[in-house]
């Protein structure tokens, strides 16, 4: 695929009314391909070393998205930098850092009002020639654990994908797309801006979205399409308030419990789970002809010409394959890694899951977060959202996985927050529990909190917990 | 009259935010104009929705959807004006 022709695309089918807005700008699509044509042949001019490689902070603003375009059609090179990052911490493959200054005006034959590019200190011409020459994006894997890596897709495979997402949502023209999710990351990225820009559909983004904001621009921009997170879903139905509904909610990560998820759709509407990750972007969601009772049980289909497949009978590991999925990879220099995950096209998720019928699949959690019970591989995810649909005095569940081994293998601990003014105990919490669950799922004890420790996002605070009460005999 | 009620109304959103809310943020620190968001005090989702139900407790009342927007939660100046409209 080549990608002028990707990017031209990007700008084919808006219609005159569809427009692109944030917290402070409007533009319409031709004024953004205008911009975007300018910017094009800015970058077409700095364009001199080979192993060039932008790292840019994109924000959820439009002058962002015309960069971002700008990159695309003349098949730069970039890392997408999560904002706030460590400037010591951005790679040694980029050897300049674009960075936006905060000005209203962003004049496309004035650049240096607005941006600015700065040389990476870090940067090492030994990285020359490892990185890709040309279309390269780079993304930080959203793993927390060893050294960091960086996930290179080419440009029009990105753009496949997005295209596969306006397909499976069937997103148009005359739709309103509302992202209040970062587009620095893939979910923002691939599931809201670029299937919509594909679309011509309308678009506002929300830049640090908390619920007032997204409240307020729910009410002006009436989208028939939004993206949430499942920390967002709570937090709407925490705040008890009507709000413009869209047509369609999508959300993506961990999935909410059933009842949230009913109460959810009762109250604002059809509530799309979504699966994915960076490295191959949307694998898979509810579908739109799903019975609320399917969408609730969290099952997903893969998304057009992608394949999912649990390679044992019962549960397993998911394998996908994706046409459109990352390349390998690379280090903070830029050099190729090491992959297990990736085997020939086949990608192997690491998460846990079922085909319930054929083409319907249930993520059941990340297979690091499995245990070992009675010989069956259990996901703690699994176990906590089976748990909430039986104990409705609780808010949250957290299991965790306790030291020492009983007769079941891994012992497991359930603690329990309870909602305001319920009570529960062991014995009632453990009778309950066993008339819907298989015995090896049913935790060994229980502890019943108040409160439950929780990050600044809104979701618990798993490490403290398992610091906590590893080792505490309950 | 309504400047010595919407003092008053201040003085006990500024006790809200740093008593209730959990931020680390001393009463005495908190400015009317500044903003509630994340170029100013930085509530973040769950503080805004603690903020709103210890609000309506607090005052009696109930906002709603069409009330809750980025201009009135953009100070405490505003906020205090919307709830002492609210309340007289």
């Amino acid at each position: 695929m080549i990608i002028e022709q990707a990017s031209d695309l990007l700008l084919g089918r808006a219609e005159s009314s569809s427009i692109l807005c944030d917290d402070r700008h409007r533009l319409s699509y031709a004024a953004l391909k205008e911009a975007v044509d300018h910017l094009s042949i800015f970058f077409l001019s700095i364009k001199k070393e080979e192993a060039y490689c932008l790292g840019i902070a994109l924000k959820n603003e439009i002058p962002h998205v015309a960069i971002l375009l700008a990159l695309l059609k003349t098949g730069q090179n970039f890392y997408l930098i999560p904002p706030n990052s460590d400037p010591k911490k951005i790679p040694d493959f980029c050897d300049k850092i674009l960075a936006f200054k905060d000005s209203e005006k962003w004049e496309v034959d004035r650049l240096s009002q607005w941006i600015e590019l700065n040389p990476n200190p870090s940067f090492t011409n030994k990285c020359s020639n490892i990185a890709p020459r040309k279309g390269a994006i780079f993304l930080s894997t959203s793993g927390t654990s060893g050294n960091p890596k960086f996930v290179y897709f080419q440009s029009w495979k990105l753009i496949e994908n997005a295209r596969n997402v306006a397909k499976r949502f069937y997103l148009a023209s005359h739709h309103h797309v509302l992202v209040p999710v970062p587009i620095y990351h893939m979910y923002g990225l691939g599931v809201g801006l670029l299937p919509s820009i594909l679309s011509g559909s309308s678009i506002c983004l929300i830049s640090n979205n908390n619920i007032v904001k997204l409240l307020d621009k729910s009410r002006q921009f009436k989208p028939h399409v939004t993206l949430l997170t499942p920390t967002t879903c709570n937090m709407l139905l925490m705040l008890d308030k009507d709000i413009h509904r869209s047509h369609m909610y999508i959300t993506a990560g961990a999935k909410i419990n059933k009842h949230s998820h009913l109460k959810f759709e009762t109250r604002f509407g059809q509530l799309i789970n979504l699966y994915g990750c960076t490295e191959l972007g949307a694998i898979a969601t509810s579908g739109l002809a799903y019975s609320q009772a399917e969408r609730l049980a969290g099952l997903v289909s893969p998304l057009p010409s992608v394949r999912m497949q649990v390679k044992t009978p019962d549960k397993g590991e998911i394998i996908a394959k994706h046409p459109a999925g990352f390349e390998y990879y690379i280090d903070k220099k830029g050099r190729k890694m090491p992959t297990d995950t990736l085997d020939a096209d086949e990608y192997k998720t690491r998460d846990l899951g079922e085909e319930i019928s054929p083409n319907k699949f249930k993520i059941l959690g990340r297979i690091d977060n499995c245990v070992n019970r009675n010989g069956f591989l259990v996901s703690l995810q699994e176990v906590e959202s089976l748990m909430e649909e039986v104990l409705e005095e609780t808010q949250q569940i957290v299991v965790i996985e306790q030291q020492g081994q009983n007769v079941m293998g891994s012992q497991l601990l359930a603690i329990c927050e309870l909602k305001e003014g319920k009570s529960l105990d062991t014995h009632k919490a453990k009778k309950r529990c066993q008339t819907k669950m298989k015995r090896f799922l049913i935790p060994d004890s229980f502890i019943f909190l108040p409160k439950i420790p929780r990050l600044n996002n809104g979701k618990p605070n798993r490490n403290t917990l398992k610091e906590t009460y590893r080792t505490i005999n309950t | 009259m309504n400047a010595t009620i919407e003092n008053q109304i201040k003085s006990t959103l500024k006790e809200i935010i740093s008593h209730d809310l959990e931020l680390n943020i001393e009463k005495e620190d908190i400015e009317d104009h500044v903003s509630l968001n994340e170029e100013g005090i930085g509530l973040d989702s769950i503080s805004i929705i603690n903020f709103i139900v210890k609000i309506e407790k607090k005052f009696g009342f109930s906002f709603s959807e069409e009330e809750i927007s980025i201009e009135l939660f953009s100070s405490l100046n505003s906020l205090a004006a919307f709830i002492s409209s609210k309340t007289e």
